[in-house]
């Protein structure tokens, strides 16, 4: 399938407020361990990085290996601190990329 | 000739008939809380990356005339009810037609573009994306009338014995259904559950895949998608899942 | 639904003790395959005991996909990553979480699990420290098992 992905962002949060980023994106995260029905190994074919930016700094910089469950699934959780854009990457190994942003509005507390 | 005999085995060790199944009870109800929580998380079930992608094709113009899914039918919505009651008779054509054949069939009719192949995740989307409309419904589907024969078809198939192993889906879904196998349970075998995603296919496979899935596993011969045997026995499975809701896109392990 | 009751709620029982019961392993004992990963990774250094809470169910139904939450232990300094190995997979070295403020500490993800294994977590701070959690999974279908079962 296609690269695409489902995430869910904060578009809105008070100053110290805790919030969090889900996603899950469609990738068959092939291990390239598998044969497929004729006795032929089906080459590897994963994501291999995801990372985070927020309001201009790199908050999360992950490596996906094969032991990631295709369609990968990632939840994580920052502390909400300035008004910015939100800018999620996923890079493959032939090459692919996939960029999903949002804004995130943070109010005084 | 390894597949057989390691069956046979894993039949023998079947752990007897702990606490047997019986009436109708969807495949839910075996898995564990972890799966069942996947399954009902709006977000993180992965089936709904393919209900994400029929919407993007549902509004995408294609075929001869540019129209979309949209331009003809409106919302998906619309399709409400439909993936229930599916398969039914078609009076005109004189067979089944089940939820693969009706967006082939409109998608190269009346779209005028390549219908996709069974099991592409392009048809998997549209599907998903028509049974999702029906999610919590309960499944009905009309057996009598001019489906009767074809009903009785079905049931003879669900019980007749095939394969080198000799073995009916009946053996397995009614007589052993509640039985382990090797750390699995059998379940009652309703499809209530379709399109759905499969953990061991790590994506998403129709009522036919998975009917073909159990056919192989008893080395028959292979029953082709969109032949009158097939979807015999799907409307039997169907009748046989009567009542229970519609779970489109349910996890399964 | 009909479901008989009885049945469904045995099953959520089950079910419900086995999730999030999570039996930690000495290091001590730790798999032997880590070895290789480990030094990969860290070179020299090897994880004391402690500093990163893993949570996964102890009894996994499908490899294919295990749901596991991996942070650092309340009142530590935050560490700079988070790794994950499991020592029986093809693989060991699973997935490495760099993170920064105002980042925390934590993450929760789906992984593969070829077959029961003590399932690694580490945490890595900026003076080259490391933490490590391992937990016990038993698999009953485990990730890869295709000939086995799947296909008969
Ligand atoms: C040019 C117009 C047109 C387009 C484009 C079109 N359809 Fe249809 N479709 C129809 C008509 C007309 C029928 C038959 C009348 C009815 O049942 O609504 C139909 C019937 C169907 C049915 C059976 C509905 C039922 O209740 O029996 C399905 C399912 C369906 N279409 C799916 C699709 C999908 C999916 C697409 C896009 C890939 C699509 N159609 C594109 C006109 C169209
Ligand atoms: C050797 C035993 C065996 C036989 C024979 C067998 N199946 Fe299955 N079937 C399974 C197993 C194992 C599964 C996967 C786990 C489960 O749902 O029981 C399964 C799953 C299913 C499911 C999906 C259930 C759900 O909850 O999603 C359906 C539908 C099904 N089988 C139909 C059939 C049909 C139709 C036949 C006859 C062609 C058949 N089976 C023959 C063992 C068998």
């Amino acid at each position: 399938m296609t690269l695409s992905a489902r995430v869910r962002l904060p578009q809105q949060a008070r100053a110290g407020e805790v919030v969090e980023i889900r996603t899950l994106v469609s990738h068959p995260m092939e291990t390239g361990f598998r044969v497929d029905s004729f006795g032929r190994r089906i080459p590897r074919r994963i994501l291999t990085r995801f990372s985070c930016r927020y309001a201009d700094r790199l908050i999360i910089d992950m490596d996906l290996r094969p032991s990631i469950s295709a369609n990968p699934y990632l939840a994580f959780r920052f502390i909400a601190d300035r008004s910015g854009e939100i800018e999620l990457r996923w890079q493959g190994d032939q090459g692919e990329e996939l960029i999903e942003r949002g804004h995130l509005e943070v109010t005084p507390a | 000739m390894r597949h057989p005999l390691l069956l046979l085995w894993l039949l023998l060790a079947l752990e007897g008939q702990a606490e047997p199944l019986t009436g109708q009870v969807s495949g839910y109800h075996l898995l564990g809380e972890e799966l069942q929580a996947l399954q009902d998380d709006a977000f993180a079930n992965p089936g709904m990356l393919w209900v994400d992608r029929g919407q993007r094709a549902w509004n995408s113009p294609a075929g001869a005339r540019g129209t979309s899914c949209r331009d003809c039918h409106g919302g998906p919505e619309r399709m409400q009810g439909l993936a229930a009651q599916l398969p039914r008779w078609n009076a005109e054509d004189k067979r089944l037609e089940n939820l693969e054949g009706l967006v082939r069939n409109c998608r190269s009719v009346r779209q005028r573009a390549d219908p996709p192949a069974y099991e592409s995740d392009e048809l998997l989307a549209l599907t998903t994306l028509i049974a999702y409309q029906s999610r919590g419904l309960p499944l009905t589907v009309a057996v009598d009338g001019p489906a009767a024969d074809a009903f009785a078809a079905g049931r003879d198939a669900f019980a007749r014995r095939r394969g080198q192993l000799d073995l009916s889906c009946a053996d397995c879904h009614d007589r052993h259904a509640g039985a382990r196998l090797r750390g699995e349970t059998i379940s009652a075998g309703m499809i209530n559950g379709f399109p759905l995603y499969r953990l061991t296919w790590e994506g998403m496979g129709s009522r036919q895949r998975m009917i073909r899935w159990c056919n192989e596993a008893v080395r028959a011969e292979p029953l082709q998608p969109d032949t009158a045997k097939a979807l015999a026995l799907e409307l039997f499975l169907a009748w046989r899942s009567r009542g229970l809701e519609l779970e489109s896109p349910a996890i399964r392990r | 639904m009909t479901a008989p009751l009885r049945r469904r709620s045995l099953l959520k029982g089950l079910a419900g003790s086995a999730f999030v019961l999570v039996v930690p392993r000495a290091l001590a004992d730790l798999d032997t395959r880590l070895e290789a990963a480990l030094s990969e990774r860290f070179g020299e250094r090897r994880p004391q005991q402690g500093g990163v809470e893993l949570e996964l169910s102890r009894l996994v139904e499908n490899g294919n996909s295990v749901a596991v939450t991996v942070r650092a232990a309340s009142g530590e300094p935050a560490p700079a990553a988070l790794h994950l190995f499991m020592p029986r997979n093809p693989e060991p070295w699973g997935t490495s979480f760099q993170v920064a403020p105002p980042a925390l500490a934590e993450f929760s993800t789906r992984i593969r699990l070829a077959g029961t294994q003590d399932v690694l977590a580490v945490a890595e701070w900026a003076d080259g420290r490391l933490g490590a959690m391992a937990a016990s999974v038993m698999v009953t279908l485990g990730a890869c098992a295709d000939d086995l079962y799947l296909e008969f």
